[in-house]
């Protein structure tokens, strides 16, 4: 299966959930926001909600959690680095290998994400201040990648954002 | 013996003993260059580089993650080359074999010059370049030669001899550790040959401000050509000799094998021995400080660290006396060559990006940031796709920067 093929599969997933949060969070559901954009008090409030079955089965899926937030970060710095290498205008090639750096940000926040939520869910502390942060930082920097992927590929096939190599020369 | 000569006649040995010493006449250095075979340029390879073929080999070979690295970009590569040229052909499009160095495949985060070449629709690249090569490498695995017979390309593009220079911290033998005034450079007719040949010759362009644009900066030059080694002008020697032997086997002894193969040299750009780890505040050059921790430092300024050249003007007036005079050989090589055999002529280019990056463009100490390697691939593509040259066989990288 070509990475490509594994990589559409992963974006359309994660973009049917987006949507599905941003539809609940336009309906007026509190718990999607908290989900896509959360703060330490809805944090904290969901969290005072958990019995403690809840929080063991919550465990489990956090520790699940490590392969797949290995795994999709990696992906998706593969096809940022195709991207970039695809690229012919010069600012298109700096801005994907800048997507590179927003990749590891990613990745990095999603990490501490899971290690906090860890933390959390065993009584440990409840640093729900940070929890917020990394999560919000998660999701721009996950957005911020799609966005710039569906923006470099569409430009790059269709020739006219950012304007093609050949094309420019054309124009100049 | 002759009047041009040191050496009894067919005396290789001795010819080969005054190369390595730095005393070879430009007569038997011509010589020499047409007679040696390929045992003989072994034999040189191991006096210029002090230690046998096996362990020259061995310590130059590359391997581990550079390798895989190395094989993954590629491969990736030869996709694409089989992708443009499946199709029916088209007369616009150009097939070309790359051979070299990091300049040419850097496996990582850069965008190098060969991955530049490859976004051009119309030229399909088959690249067998690898990250660390040595020229000595690369022309005892002939790698190439397997490559451009089974693809039959329009181009053969050649990037070779930085490592030989940088790797294993061979840069302090380049030098000797304090300033000679009866430079080696006096003991070589040859390399003053060059000197004047850059004097007598210049870029002469409508797009030249000044007649002395291919004239070394005389400053620079007498700071720095004191400190040059014997062994730095016999390494440019044996280069001029390996070089020789390559384009020689590819364009007189396999004319009947490739019979329209051109090809184009690479003359890298004024290195710059740095120790900084590129610390910044610009996001963008994010992954200047996480490429410095390969290698970077340890090519060019430690080596001359060692020798106790600490001074950092003077560190970089050496690379510029270095590659200078690597630029100027590999100019007057090829003169010498259309010159020998006529038939080269129209077939065998240098791309000569000396001036080009300037001392906040690199990456590290010898590669450039991607939109300068950008620049050069745009002077490859110039040669590839017939655009006139700035000078006889000269590609000038400098002369397609944007303003």
């Amino acid at each position: 299966m070509k990475i490509s093929y594994l990589l559409f599969i992963v974006v359309i997933v994660l973009g049917t959930y987006l949507t599905f949060t941003a539809w609940a969070i336009l309906q007026g559901n509190t718990d999607s926001v908290c989900n896509f954009w959360p703060d330490a008090d809805c944090l904290e409030a969901k969290f005072e909600l958990l019995t403690t079955l809840q929080k063991r089965q919550l465990l489990s899926t956090v520790h699940l959690d490590y392969c797949y937030l290995i795994f999709y970060p990696l992906l998706l710095g593969i096809w940022v680095y195709r991207e970039m290498q695809a690229q012919a205008s010069v600012l298109g090639n700096i801005f994907f290998r800048f997507c590179l750096l927003v990749v590891v940000v990613l990745f990095f926040s999603d990490i501490t994400e899971n290690i906090l939520l860890g933390y959390a869910l065993q009584d440990i502390s409840y640093p729900f201040k940070t929890l917020a942060l990394v999560t919000r930082l998660k999701w721009i920097s996950f957005a911020f990648i799609l966005l710039s992927l569906l923006i470099g590929v569409m430009g790059r096939k269709t020739g006219l954002f950012p304007l093609s190599l050949r094309l420019k020369n054309r124009i100049e | 013996m002759n009047l041009f000569s040191d050496c009894p006649a067919g005396d290789k040995d001795c010819l080969i003993k005054k190369l390595t010493s730095n005393r070879i006449t430009h007569y038997d250095l011509n010589h020499l260059m047409q007679i040696a075979t390929s045992d003989d340029l072994k034999s040189i390879t191991q006096s210029v580089f002090d230690m046998d073929e096996a362990t020259l080999l061995e310590r130059s070979a590359v391997e581990g993650a550079t390798r895989w690295l190395n094989s993954l970009k590629n491969d990736r590569r030869k996709d694409l080359y089989v992708k443009k040229i499946q199709h029916t052909p088209r007369p616009e499009l150009k097939k070309v074999v790359a051979e070299g160095d990091s300049w040419f495949n850097y496996p990582l985060i850069l965008t190098d010059i060969l991955d530049w070449i490859s976004m051009d629709k119309n030229t399909a690249v088959f690249s067998l370049a690898s990250a660390a090569d040595w020229l000595v490498n690369i022309l005892a695995s002939r790698e190439y030669v397997n490559g451009l017979s089974v693809h039959q390309p329009d181009f053969f593009l050649m990037s070779g001899g930085g490592n030989d220079v940088g790797g294993m911290s061979r840069m302090a033998l380049m030098v000797s550790h304090r300033f000679n005034e009866t430079s080696e450079l006096t003991h070589s007719a040859w390399a003053q040959h060059l000197i004047a040949n850059a004097h007598e010759k210049p870029y002469l362009l409508s797009k030249e401000v000044s007649l002395d644009t291919r004239k070394p900066d005389e400053k620079r030059w007498n700071k720095a050509v004191g400190y040059l080694s014997k062994d730095f002008f016999a390494l440019m020697m044996l280069f001029r000799l390996q070089y020789y032997s390559l384009i020689h086997s590819l364009l007189v002894g396999g004319k009947e094998k490739f019979p329209d193969l051109k090809i184009i040299t690479q003359g890298y750009d004024f290195l710059v021995p740095s120790d900084n780890k590129g610390w910044g505040i610009n996001p963008f050059k994010w992954y200047i400080p996480v490429l410095r921790w390969i290698g970077h430092g340890w090519w060019l300024k430690k080596p001359l660290i060692f020798k106790g050249l600490s001074g950092q003007e003077l560190q970089l007036d050496i690379l510029y006396a270095c590659m200078y005079f690597f630029n100027e050989m590999m100019i007057e090589l090829e003169e010498k060559f259309m010159e020998l055999h006529p038939t080269a002529k129209g077939r065998l280019f240098h791309v000569d990006s000396r001036g080009l990056v300037q001392k906040n463009e690199w990456t590290d100490e010898i590669h450039p940031q991607p939109h300068k390697f950008r620049t050069i691939a745009q002077t490859y593509l110039d040669c590839i796709h017939g655009q006139p040259s700035d000078y006889k066989h000269v590609y000038r990288s400098i002369n397609r920067q944007k303003p």
